[in-house]
């Protein structure tokens, strides 16, 4: 801190308050910023091989690259927008340590001398509108504005790129009219890929100690975690369903009938498909009158399993595309009755009290017990039947069977219970049971109170 | 809808409903209850308890929050999230699915069911600060995943409901929460978080 500026805080009262000597970690920010400053900085020496004295154009080049980068603690914009207000423009970035050529400045060639020299590419210039460029024969920098770059090549060898003849300034263009026919100046090439193999014998013999990372004991060692898999406790003795996501993933399901076709078991599920479509009589085969537009159908594969994770089963769905469906004509209503958690939380609450026996059932093809109203127009699935015919008959709304199961005598969806006689179908607890909720807490309370009398009490 | 649980006092009059059932549709008979709706249904001997582990695991792998620690709370205490504030998210596609199933999950999870309720306003324009509070309540599951829901033997059919509200918690509308819960015995049956649909004067509950 200089002598004028401890007078001055003097003057002013201001206690200067230091970090201890030889503890960066009192001084964060500062030491954080010249953290990600090195790393930039020896990323760009790294990567381009450029010599460790140029660190002060690489310094200011990674300064002039994290001003334009996006940075997450300012939201995704970069500081260059904080400060100025606008984007700033990405066109001149440019290779750190490519090869480049200098537009000679008219005095320093005439007609017959060549009108470029070759540089390489160090940086942005502060003060003027250039690029900064190394010139390695008069060993000085070059700003020019006039530079085409060639930015699949960097000037200064790669240590481990085995065409390096030897470590100079200036290497020899072997490919220099090859690469003018690939490579047009001015645009953004893909970066060349160092050589995947070993270093051949004859490696050229070099200043500098090789790189540890050719060395196979020390290369690459993966992070090493801990091999034990990781599980909640299982305090109660309970069963945990790990294997659940292990079948999930191991299973792949096919998106399209091209990749079930591939696969027996998907095969098999789509022909009982087909075979529960024709037993339960859904459609009739028949030709299109010319007025009606048909719809599609498509595949939808999935699995089913068990909740102990091990596969139940293979389902195939032949679905009906209803988004061409039109309210009026193909369809009226949208809805489908499903069951209030609060009811079969009420029906699990009573089995438990009361140790009655609780069994699971499960309606195959459930949506095809209920009947269309609508005549509805679907084109067969192309790719499986190769049939140009159309078919007419009920397809699908999901909404269950509900005629059906009231004129069996039954209670609801949730509830079936054989105590009660097959007396009038009382729909003002079927309507309880799938309704809409309740808004204010009283009505809550007696909508429970009434299904609490309906489930036990009668 | 093609799921049905049968219960009555004995197997007799169970199997008579099934065979009868067995003459109108296509059914298959998958034996005990266990797996229902994605709730895990365990028997104990004294008595059942409800879970949707499988579900809170998905639902850790859906938001990439498998290596992510615990918490303790499903939100952090004191503090209103308004509808603007913090920033826009670029894809709310994620939050929906995500705050739909933690709704999904509040079936056998009473206790995320405020903050569930709180993340679920959001679901028109969701910003990143909700979608820190989703992280938390899931990562606050994560903890708890193997807890459940517990449905004891011989219980008293009792119905008790107890509910509470705030005056006024919503910072955007001025409105009151109500929060309530129902036991049947001692077996908790029936809850749920809920904005009153009008603004309270007085904090006298009604």
């Amino acid at each position: 801190m200089s002598n004028a500026f401890q007078s001055f805080l003097q003057n002013e009262g201001i206690l200067s308050q230091h970090s201890c000597p030889s503890t960066p970690q009192q001084n964060g920010v500062a030491e954080r910023k010249n953290r990600h400053l090195l790393d930039v900085v020896r990323t760009l020496l790294l990567e381009s091989s450029v010599p460790l004295r140029f660190w002060c154009e690489a310094l200011s080049t990674a300064i002039h690259l994290i001003n334009r980068l996006p940075s997450s603690t300012l939201h995704n914009v970069s500081p260059f927008y904080k400060l100025f207000g606008y984007s700033p423009s990405y066109f001149n970035l440019r290779t750190f340590g490519c090869v480049c050529f200098v537009h000679l400045a008219p005095h320093e060639r005439h007609k017959l001398t060549n009108q470029s020299v070759k540089c390489a590419f160090l940086g942005y210039a502060i003060n003027k509108k250039g690029y900064v460029c190394y010139d390695p024969q008069l060993r000085r920098i070059r700003v020019s504005r006039n530079v085409v770059f060639f930015e699949n090549q960097f000037f200064f060898p790669s240590y481990v790129a085995p065409s390096s003849s030897s470590f100079s300034f200036m290497p020899q263009f072997l490919d220099f009219s090859h690469t003018m026919e690939r490579f047009k100046p001015g645009l953004v090439y893909t970066r060349r890929r160092l050589p995947s193999g070993t270093l051949p014998d004859s490696a050229p013999i070099l200043d500098f100690v090789p790189p540890p990372a050719l060395d196979p004991v020390t290369s690459v060692l993966p992070l090493r975690w801990s091999t034990r898999s990781s599980k909640p406790p299982d305090w109660y003795g309970f069963f945990t369903p790990i294997s659940l996501s292990t079948t999930l993933s191991s299973i792949s399901i096919p998106s399209s009938y091209t990749q079930a076709m591939e696969h027996d078991c998907w095969k098999k599920a789509m022909q009982e498909e087909l075979q529960a479509l024709q037993e339960n009589h859904t459609w009739d085969i028949v030709s299109c009158p010319p007025t009606v537009k048909p719809i599609g159908s498509k595949w939808v594969f999935s699995i089913k399993l068990r909740s102990d994770g091990s596969l139940d089963r293979y389902k195939a769905r032949l679905v009906a595309l209803g988004n061409r469906q039109e309210y009026g004509i193909d369809y009226e209503e949208t809805f489908a009755p499903v069951a209030k958690m609060t009811t079969i939380r009420t029906i699990l609450a009573i089995a438990a009290s009361q140790s009655w026996p609780l069994h699971q059932m499960d309606v195959k093809n459930a949506f095809l017990h209920g009947d269309l109203k609508e005549e509805i127009y679907m084109k067969l699935p192309s790719v499986c039947f190769l049939l140009p015919l159309l078919m007419f008959g009920n397809f699908d709304v999901p909404c269950m069977g509900l005629n059906k199961l009231l004129g069996l005598g039954l209670r609801s969806f949730v509830l079936l219970c054989l105590s009660y006689p097959l007396r009038r179908v009382n729909m003002t607890i079927l309507s309880s049971f799938t309704s809409l909720p309740p808004v204010s807490f009283s009505c809550w309370f007696m909508w429970m109170i009434s299904l609490l009398r309906e489930l036990i009490m009668s | 809808m093609d799921d049905l649980i049968i219960t009555r006092t004995d197997h007799e009059l169970i199997t008579k409903l099934q065979t009868k059932l067995h003459a109108t549709f296509r059914m298959k008979d998958l034996g005990q209850l266990t797996y229902f709706l994605g709730l895990e249904v365990h028997h104990r001997s004294n008595g059942i308890f409800l879970n949707q582990q499988k579900y809170i695991q998905d639902l850790i792998k859906l938001a990439g929050l498998a290596g992510t620690t615990l918490v303790d709370t499903p939100m952090e205490v004191n503090v209103k999230y308004r509808k603007d504030e913090g920033y826009l998210l670029h894809d709310p596609t994620l939050y929906r699915r995500l705050v739909g199933s933690l709704i999904y999950l509040t079936t056998t999870r009473p206790n995320i069911s405020y903050a569930v309720h709180q993340v679920s306003q959001f679901m028109s324009s969701p910003r990143h600060l909700h979608f820190a509070v989703v992280h938390r309540i899931i990562r606050y599951l994560k903890g708890l995943s193997t807890h459940e829901l517990f449905f004891p033997k011989a219980l008293s059919l009792q119905l008790m409901a107890y509910r509470d509200a705030n005056w006024p918690g919503c910072p955007d509308t001025r409105r009151s929460t109500t929060g309530w819960c129902m036991f049947l015995g001692d077996a908790l049956i029936s809850w749920k978080c809920k904005k009153q649909d009008r603004v309270s004067k007085s904090s006298t509950k009604g």
